[in-house]
């Protein structure tokens, strides 16, 4: 069987992870790229006894990189270009659209590379009217041209087909893209320095600057202007469109949603229907989950041989994988609906609408898709930040995403928020939720604030620019839409899976190992208060073995320093194990003030009688629960968003910072909270 | 006359584009002197300026686009 090696790339929103799955299906494994966090995606397909090797590379738009995608795609362009790593690319354009997607055929046929054609997305341009001479094109580049479209598979067979095909005659190399004059600055320099393509060399030149003489600003200009005139002149002769079939309802649409009032509603409402479902479809399917997992611990513990080998299956690991997969329903309605933004050509149009809005506080109107997803969870938010081209916009994007109120958020705020408003209604709103929503507002804001503070502090090495592309609409293909879920909650599940999975694990260790008190808890329990009933002994001995176990020692240890924002050490230990995840928070409590049941309306009713051992007052005061509440509003105690941060920053600097501004200001103002009101 | 100063749904021909740093990221996406230009449609509150050139459809910022003089 032969074996065959091929790149595919092309510009971003032509269909290319489209066709790609077209033609691996599932064959294929996500990567990363040594040393940066752009994914690579490989995969195989077998055509006519041929084994053919696919690499999927980022979309790009310029030989002349502006953004992390771009550089690892030109890097790869040239440094293959002229050896036989690679045996061919697989051009893929858009037939809708297809100038400048010509523009960069031309650059990297120029850099010597074998080529396959793929114009996709005919079956549009075919109701467009748009006509495409496949075979003056193919004359034209000295390229194999396939028309097909990826998403209804037409052309895909003829495609695989045309990989195997001998390659054509190379034309000899014309440089089109240099003025005459410039010429033989260029093949004197191709000649000193062995570098046996003309293109490469004349990149090398104008990237690297290499020769201090020439003026390299205009010969990238030129470049653009000449082979813009050598494309449109290749265009002229073979692309006709039918007048009489052209409709351009895109842009009629646009007219709609991009309209200077009507296209903000639109969108409030998009979002709105976005909100309403992630919370609302999820929590059928959450409450399933949780049930399971705790009838999964029951009737293994009931099973399993009791031990502390058991327990820890039973009470650290299973609650532990429970805790993530319990965000499973809201991430995949979420990335059910970014998928369906991105396919359809929406999202485009959000980014054009939030642009100007974003950039006020030092982003890009790309950072609106990331801080939408922060409402869910701040994990898929921050790996989301990758289609940011300037550094520093997507640096402050990562910096403020988790202070947005995160679902993990949610159960905190509940008992909080039920310990501090009755629950009444005032004309027929519930006080409750108009304090959830307070709190919702109260992340928006602070995250403006942080992010307009990081804009000043935050040096811009490159120039903020914004030029995008506004796609074609187009109805959301099925096969994507659900490959775009999978693939991001798989990672999901991963990335913040094992962190959190760990984290149980060692806190729960912490939790069930202590000095010698630990040890004689029973016996204690048994002797001091042997009058009572079994059954409360039993809890007791949960609670007075909480109260000296190694957590317990770690929340004794810091009172000192939460004393002054109105906590005592069990609300200590319930912050310290919050750091595998917030939603912790229930569970510690429910064991802390040995609750037999992890409801929210029980774990409320119980702190809300109890007594602070310092001060003698209620606990859960007025002061107390708002400053809790600010606390978690604004401290950074999730580790999975903490390893996200530094996966994608590759920066021990901005990883601590982004920990240490959360925590001092969930600190400093929590402090001013429960000193005011107290 | 710039892009900038354009109204929604007016035409123009590119005249010049003026020498910024994403001159050459301008070019790329066709929008070089000679072609002709649609304004689409602008975002509220000076936002960005939705371009049409051909059946291509861009969206530039207004700071760019004033860097891009129109006959």
């Amino acid at each position: 069987m032969k074996k065959l090696k091929v790149a595919l790339i092309g510009n971003p929103n032509v269909g290319k992870t489209t066709l790609f799955n077209r033609l691996c299906g599932v064959n294929q494994k996500t990567g990363n790229y040594p040393g940066v966090t752009v994914d690579k995606k490989q995969g195989n397909f077998t055509h006519l006894s041929h084994s053919i090797d696919v690499i999927d590379l980022p979309g790009f738009d310029s030989i002349y990189p502006k953004s992390l995608d771009e550089e690892l795609v030109v890097d790869f362009l040239k440094e293959n270009s002229g050896n036989s790593d690679v045996d061919k690319l697989l051009f893929i354009a858009d037939g809708t659209n297809i100038k400048k997607n010509l523009y960069l055929l031309s650059q990297i046929k120029d850099l010597g590379y074998d080529i396959v054609l793929a114009i996709n997305m005919m079956d549009v341009a075919k109701r467009k009217g748009i006509l495409i001479d496949k075979e003056a094109i193919a004359e034209e580049f000295g390229v194999h041209v396939v028309k097909i479209s990826a998403r209804k598979g037409q052309g895909v067979d003829e495609l695989k087909s045309a990989i195997l095909l001998e390659s054509p005659e190379m034309k000899t190399d014309k440089l089109i893209y240099l003025k005459p004059e410039n010429h033989g600055v260029l093949m004197n320099y191709v000649k000193e320095c062995v570098s046996e393509n003309p293109y490469k060399a004349f990149l090398n030149i104008t990237q690297e600057n290499r020769i201090p003489e020439i003026n390299v600003k205009k010969w990238k200009t030129e470049e653009a202007i000449l082979r813009y005139q050598y494309v449109r002149k290749i265009i002229d002769k073979t692309i006709k469109i039918d007048k009489s079939l052209a409709s351009d309802a895109t842009t009629r649409i646009d007219r709609i949603l991009l309209h200077k009032v009507f296209g903000y509603v639109i969108f409030m409402f998009v979002l709105l229907v976005i909100f309403q479902s992630v919370f609302s479809l999820s929590a059928y399917p959450m409450d399933l989950i949780d049930q399971f997992f705790s009838w999964l611990s029951g009737t293994l513990s009931s099973t399993l041989p009791p031990g502390s080998f058991s327990d820890l299956i039973t009470q650290g690991l299973i609650p532990g994988i429970g805790g993530v997969i319990i965000f499973v329903p809201q991430i995949v309605i979420l990335f059910l609906f970014f998928a369906l933004l991105d396919e359809s050509g929406y999202m485009n149009r959000i980014i054009f609408l939030m642009d100007r809005l974003m950039q006020k506080v030092g982003m890009s109107g790309k950072s609106v898709i990331p801080l939408i997803s922060s409402f869910a969870c701040a994990v898929p938010a921050i790996m989301a930040t990758r289609t940011i081209e300037n550094k520093r916009e997507r640096l402050i994007t990562i910096m403020v995403a988790p202070l947005l109120t995160c679902s993990a958020r949610l159960p905190v705020y509940t008992i909080l928020i039920g310990l501090l408003v009755p629950d009444q209604f005032y004309y027929g709103i519930s006080l409750q939720a108009l304090v959830l929503l307070a709190m919702y507002l109260l992340g928006i804001f602070t995250s403006a604030i942080a992010a307009l503070v990081f804009k000043y502090i935050i040096k811009n090495k490159y120039k903020s620019f914004f030029i995008t592309e506004m796609p074609s609409y187009l109805v959301p293909s099925f096969k994507n839409v659900m490959l775009t879920i999978w693939e991001n909650t798989k990672s999901f599940v991963w990335s913040a899976g094992k962190i959190i999975v760990a984290a149980s694990i060692i806190l729960y260790v912490l939790a069930t190992n202590g000095g010698e008190k630990f040890d004689k808890a029973e016996t204690h329990i048994m002797t001091e208060f042997a009058q009572l009933p079994d059954s409360k002994k039993d809890a007791m001995v949960s609670t007075y073995q909480l109260e000296n176990s190694y957590l317990g020692n770690l929340g004794k240890t810091i009172e000192p320093a939460i004393i002054p924002l109105g906590y005592d050490w069990k609300i200590g230990i319930a912050l310290i194990s919050s750091i595998a995840a917030r939603e912790v928070f229930v569970g510690t409590m429910a064991i802390i003030y040995n609750i037999d049941s992890d409801e929210e309306m029980k774990i409320t009713q119980r702190l809300d009688s109890e007594i602070n051992a310092n001060t003698g007052e209620r606990t859960f005061n007025f002061a107390t629960c708002i400053s809790l509440l600010l606390f978690y509003a604004f401290s950074l105690q999730c580790m999975s968003t903490i390893a996200v941060t530094y996966k994608e920053t590759k920066s021990f600097k901005w990883t601590s910072v982004q920990f240490l501004y959360m925590t001092i200001l969930a600190y400093v103002v929590s402090l001013i909270a429960y000193q005011m009101l107290s | 006359m710039r892009l900038s100063d354009c109204k929604t749904k007016k035409e123009g021909i590119i005249k010049e584009i003026l020498e910024s740093e994403f001159d050459n990221k301008m070019l790329e996406y066709g929008i070089v002197p000679g072609v002709k230009l649609i304004v689409v449609s602008r975002a509220a509150f000076g936002g960005p300026i939705y371009i049409a050139i051909g059946a291509q459809r861009i969206a530039i910022r207004k700071k760019e686009a004033t860097h891009i003089i129109l006959e």
